[in-house]
């Protein structure tokens, strides 16, 4: 028993990386309507100039986890204005143009890294909390995973508030349903896609300084995140960020039970099957709610 | 053509779908205050126009907008907005999963600058004009009958304080008695000096609130003039009419 | 002389030309043993790149994961090699890659085709990244350090080297000759209008679902034999060369190289995959080269290198002022067209009723369209005409009623089974192919009635190739229904909005419907347009056809009608012939109002207009 719960405290942690990742697609795609390939690699981004920062310049937390959202938010915005921004101005063309140019960046991303760095194995990223843990009863819980749990949690509110209080928010809100209504509101449908990457990179440069510690240096661990929170979001169910919560935590704590029970071998599908049973049982996913058409 | 002209003023204007053209031709011009109906048959470029007018591009767009004096021409549709110019586009494209009073209040997302009060003054001069949105202020926009959800749509347009307004065939689907609540609002709308102009299939009740009307056709204006009791007659034969009739018409003219 | 010119300008001769340069590289560079392994690497890769075009190529179909079948063919073939000696010849290997890329297939794309194919596309991406992590930590498939074929002694490499490549080459080319076979066939057309779009396939009864999957399903099979060939080539497999970034360079050798022809990956990926193996000291970069290259071509050249060189071909032929037109491999028309098989039936349209969330979009309503006449459906905007048209056709389910069409009941059946029974329909925005000629985009409406097993086209059968030629020339003759049998050999995007228009006509009367439903036609039609449209519908009722259209344009509708409803607000407000409704005092209200000025001023109108008949 001790056992069970401690493997899905640790799914949780593990789920709301996927869901981060999950919730990055939301906020571009609900802006945008572009499903960005290169979001998982936004993470890792974040977990490489955290190794970077902490370890080579050997700067503080707090410094290296304002620079490295900073950073990472910069390259979204990078991506948004040269790769993604020509496909905006294409208006309904059911074309697969940005799936391939995001992809494009995604390599672009995972060679520059690697160009940079090579590869190295997991190198002990001082975190502020040590190795240290709480016990809950008999469960081991790590300070670090709840660090993650609360600090997703709390990102995760915030992005509830933007939209639904602030008017760039709202605006925005109003721009993922209709581009066409939202402009003739004075709202500049740019700006809008400008704010959804500016504001996915900054979650995924927070979420990839949050995991750096106990996640592998490695630039091909960017392609992994993608396809985890895409999966987050199909169990979830697109356009919804409680969604992608609830499909995060189940995908990592299915993970996290899959080894317990079944070894690590096979545990690469894990997510593969949950998905499928999932689209078998509930093709829209389990929290699908809004009448906005995904993909 | 000089610049310095107050009212909204539309030459020579030219747009089109991708590598479609629809409108070749179309000019037209609306004072302060002024009611004005643009109509015509299915597909002669009424909606393409009003499109083009208001920023949104489908498709290469030329002639020369102005509006009191400012020029408009290739301007985008947030600085058209900006400048006073707000096109209520047909269809009620309103955001359906937001409520009446969110929808209102982006329509004052220009002027979110001035604060709360002054965005909810106007949030009640629109409750004012439209009672039937009070009580369901707070209720999603889908949930809303079609007559509620083009109140919404007129007043989210009044949100942005404009000096002129193209609707869209706001009466589109709405009962008889709705329909004239509409244009009682729109005339009181012109009454405080905001220059109307709209798009409506009903040919006769447009006819009978409005100064001066167009006729579109084949994406040109090939009638226009003060709506007087002839002026029926001549429109519905170009509109409604055989080819045999419409040239005829056109012809005597 | 005829059929020798034929030949020459033929795509196999194309196809042969450039097998034979293949065949020749290793004379023209000189190789050792280490280079011959790169080119066979290469070979194996551009193997996938075929398999990965026939999805998202030519059926439009996302398929992000080819290295994922690549992957478990060659795991498949290793295993079966390394621990049963029947299975260590290539040609063993290659059935057992065909097998296992086919399984795979299968697993991914059942339960995801179901809900879209961005699901699809996603999940084999995600297979391609689990496998290689799966097959590192399987002891029975050899851990990390993978399969060796090496390890039996009793394995034997033959051929080897230089012919090993030349065996390659000559697959490859019999794997491109796969590709093209299936691709001009009945069922490559029914790819090619996957990829225009589902609404437009189902228009001509195009079953989606189990069209993606038989595209996905062959399209295993050439992924599975590069994998084979692989295994065979390199005498091992590991994860390390199976991993997810290589997924990504096929594709970028597909895009780059122009999906959507034979050619074209085939290129792109020798050239991708070329400058990976060749320019090593480039290597650490090229990932940044290709990304970029993924970019622009992404944004500005769809069609990649290939259509760089349609345009090169375009622009010469230009300056030689010489006509330049792209012609695609269809089979020469037959003599004649077999006569049609369809008869008009009585559509009979029984109190149907349509809610959408509170609106009653239609209420109680009912027509019928008896066979030989036309029907107009007339209203004003938003009064539920091509909400009525969408019932019939099955992309809404009514709330209430029947639909009949003769005596088979159609209301609760599929969109692309009731376009199958005999319904054909045009929409308001013209659905057409861009990539296609007119005749192509008719072609696959023809295809519907062609008897026989869509596969005896693929495979060339002598009784399939007959009825292949017999579907162009009805489609000829569709064309010629509405005046453009010229316009055949024209891209369809080249032409004006109204002709657009007419071919969509042309594609549901191919078709063989019994009943026509025509969405407002003559919309932004020109006069002359709109004659031409009025004489084709005439004539196609007068041939038997019943024809229910939908048209919001009063003048157009008494030329052509021999029956008018009209509806208003969902609801049927009149019928009868088209005097009668003219006159009907609900009517002119509808259209006008109902003060004097404006009933006066109708009366004038219909009186006018009745008495020009």
């Amino acid at each position: 028993m001790t056992l069970f719960l401690t493997a899905v405290v640790a799914g949780i942690a593990v789920g709301s990386i996927y869901a981060i990742v999950g919730i990055g697609y939301t906020v571009i795609f609900s802006a945008t309507r572009v499903f960005n390939l290169a979001q998982g690699d936004l993470v890792m981004v974040g977990v490489m100039s955290s190794y970077y920062l902490l370890v080579v310049l050997e700067w503080p937390q707090w410094a290296a986890a304002i620079l490295v959202i900073l950073f990472v938010a910069a390259v979204a915005l990078f991506e948004e204005r040269f790769v993604v921004r020509r496909f905006l101005k294409k208006q309904g063309t059911a074309s697969f143009g940005w799936f391939i140019a995001t992809l494009g960046f995604s390599l672009i991303l995972e060679t520059t890294v690697n160009v940079l760095f090579g590869r190295h194995p997991i190198v002990s990223i001082p975190s502020p909390f040590a190795l240290s843990a709480v016990h809950i009863g008999d469960i081991i819980v790590g300070y670090r995973q709840i660090f993650i749990i609360v600090s997703f949690v709390l990102i995760i509110a915030a992005l509830e508030l933007f939209y639904q209080r602030t008017w760039i928010g709202q605006a925005m809100r109003g721009t993922a349903e209709d581009r066409d209504a939202a402009s003739l509101l004075g709202i500049n449908p740019i700006v809008a896609s400008r704010v959804a990457f500016g504001l996915a990179g900054a979650v995924a440069g927070f979420a990839g300084y949050a995991i750096a510690p106990i996640t592998f240096s490695d630039p091909t661990v960017g392609l992994v995140f993608t396809l985890k929170g895409f999966l987050a979001l199909a169990i979830g169910g697109f356009g919804s960020i409680r969604g992608a919560i609830v499909g995060g935590s189940l995908l990592g704590v299915t993970e996290q039970l899959w080894d317990l029970y079944w070894g690590s071998e096979y545990d690469a599908l894990a997510g593969v099957v949950l998905v499928l049973i999932v689209l078998i049982v509930r093709p829209q996913g389990l929290f699908n709610t809004t009448t906005a058409r995904t993909v | 053509m000089s610049t310095d002209e107050q009212g909204l003023h539309v030459t020579n204007l030219s747009a089109g779908y991708g590598r479609v053209p629809v409108v070749f031709d179309v000019s037209f011009s609306v004072a302060s205050g002024e009611m004005v109906a643009l109509v015509g048959r299915n597909g002669a470029g009424k909606t393409t126009s009003l499109a083009a007018v208001a920023g949104l591009r489908y498709g290469p767009v030329g002639g020369r907008v102005s509006l009191d004096g400012q020029d408009l021409s290739g301007a985008s549709s947030d600085s058209i907005v900006r400048a006073g110019l707000k096109l209520v586009p047909e269809g009620r494209r309103l955001f359906r999963d937001m409520s009446v009073y969110e929808n209102l209040r982006l329509g004052a997302f220009l002027r979110r600058r001035e604060g709360r009060r002054a965005v909810d003054t106007d949030i009640s001069r629109v409750f004012d004009l439209f009672p039937a949105l009070a009580v369901a202020r707070s209720k999603t926009v889908s949930s809303l009958s079609g007559g509620q959800q083009q109140m919404v749509a007129v007043g989210q347009a009044l949100m942005t304080s404009p000096r002129f307004l193209a609707l869209d065939e706001p009466t589109a689907g709405l009962a008889p008695t709705l329909i004239d609540t509409m244009y009682e609002s729109f005339t009181a709308l012109a009454r405080e000096g905001i220059g109307l102009l709209i798009v409506d299939q009903n040919i006769e009740r447009v006819l009978e609130s409005t100064r001066r009307y167009y006729v579109v056709d084949g994406g040109r204006v090939v009638l226009d003039g003060p709506c007087h009791a002839g002026a029926m007659e001549q429109v519905v034969k170009i509109v409604l009419g055989s080819e045999r009739q419409r040239e005829e018409t056109l012809d005597r003219l | 002389m005829e059929t020798f010119t034929r030949l020459a300008r033929s795509r196999i001769t194309t196809g042969v030309i450039w097998v034979l340069i293949g065949l020749a590289i290793p004379f023209v560079i000189e190789t050792d043993a280490f280079k011959i392994g790169q080119f066979n690497y290469i070979v194996s890769i551009v193997m996938v790149s075929i398999g990965l075009n026939l999805v998202l190529g030519y059926a439009g179909q996302l398929f992000l994961g080819p290295g994922a079948m690549f992957a478990g063919g060659a795991y498949a073939a290793a295993y079966m090699a390394v621990n049963y000696e029947p299975f260590q010849t290539l040609w063993a290997m290659c059935a057992v890659g065909i097998v296992a890329s086919i399984a795979l297939a299968a697993v991914a794309a059942l339960p995801t085709l179901r809900v879209s194919g961005f699901y699809l596309g996603l999940v084999t991406l995600f297979l391609a990244q689990a496998i290689p992590i799966i097959a590192g930590r399987s002891e029975a498939l050899g851990g990390a350090n993978g399969l060796s074929l090496v390890l039996d002694p009793n394995f034997v490499q033959t051929p080897t080297g230089d012919d090993l490549y030349r065996l390659g080459v000559l697959i490859t080319g019999v794997l491109a000759l796969y590709c093209y076979l299936i691709v001009n066939s009945r069922l490559g057309r029914r790819f090619t209008a996957l990829r225009a779009g589902d609404d437009l396939a189902q228009a001509v009864s195009v079953p989606t679902y189990t069209t993606k999957l038989t595209a996905f399903l062959l399209a295993a099979v050439p992924c599975g034999v590069g994998g084979a060939f692989y295994v065979y080539s390199q005498q091992f497999v590991s994860p390390g060369s199976v991993s997810p970034t290589l997924s990504i360079y096929i594709l970028a050798g597909m895009v780059i190289g122009g999906g959507g022809t034979i050619l074209g990956p085939i290129i792109g990926t020798a050239l991708v995959m070329g400058s990976n193996q060749f320019l090593s000291s480039f290597a650490k970069y090229q990932g940044i080269a290709f990304g970029v290259l993924l970019i622009i071509v992404a944004s500005g050249l769809p069609t990649g290198l290939m259509g760089l060189a349609y345009y090169a071909r375009g622009w010469w032929a230009k300056v030689r002022h010489k006509p330049f037109r792209f012609a695609p491999p269809l089979p020469r028309p037959a003599a004649e067209a077999r006569p049609s098989t369809s008869t008009g039936e009585r559509l009979v349209v029984r109190e149907i009723s349509r809610r959408f969330g509170g609106v009653n979009a239609l209420s109680e309503v009912s027509l019928v369209v008896e066979p030989g006449t036309v029907h107009a459906l007339v209203g004003p905007n938003g009064s539920g005409k091509t909400t009525l048209l969408n019932v019939i056709c099955g992309f809404y389910r009514p709330h209430g009623g029947q639909v009949w069409l003769g005596d088979r009941r159609l209301d609760g059946h599929h969109v692309s089974q009731i376009t199958g029974r005999g319904v054909g329909r045009t929409f308001q925005t013209p659905k057409l192919s861009q990539y296609d000629t007119v005749l192509a985009n008719v072609l696959v409406g023809a295809d519907r009635t062609s008897a026989g097993w869509r596969g005896s086209s693929v495979l060339r059968l002598p009784r399939a190739r007959a009825a292949d030629r017999d579907a162009v020339r009805r489609a000829l003759v569709a064309l010629g229904k509405v005046g453009l049998e010229d316009e055949a050999s024209h891209m369809a995007t080249e032409l004006s909005h109204g002709t657009q228009r007419l071919v969509e006509i042309a594609r549901a009367v191919a078709l063989e419907p019994s009943l026509l439903l025509l969405d407002e036609p003559a919309a932004g039609l020109s006069v002359a347009e709109a004659d031409v449209l009025t004489r084709a519908v005439r004539s196609l009722a007068q041939s038997g056809l019943s024809v229910l259209l939908v048209e919001h344009n009063l003048p157009v509708v008494f030329d052509v009608a021999d029956e008018v409803t009209v509806l208003d607000e969902g609801v049927v407000l009149a019928a009868g012939k088209p005097a009668e409704v003219s006159t009907n005092p609900e009517v002119i209200r509808v259209y006008l109002g109902t003060r004097r000025p404006a009933r006066q001023a109708a009366e004038v109108l219909m009186a006018e207009a009745v008495d020009e008949h």
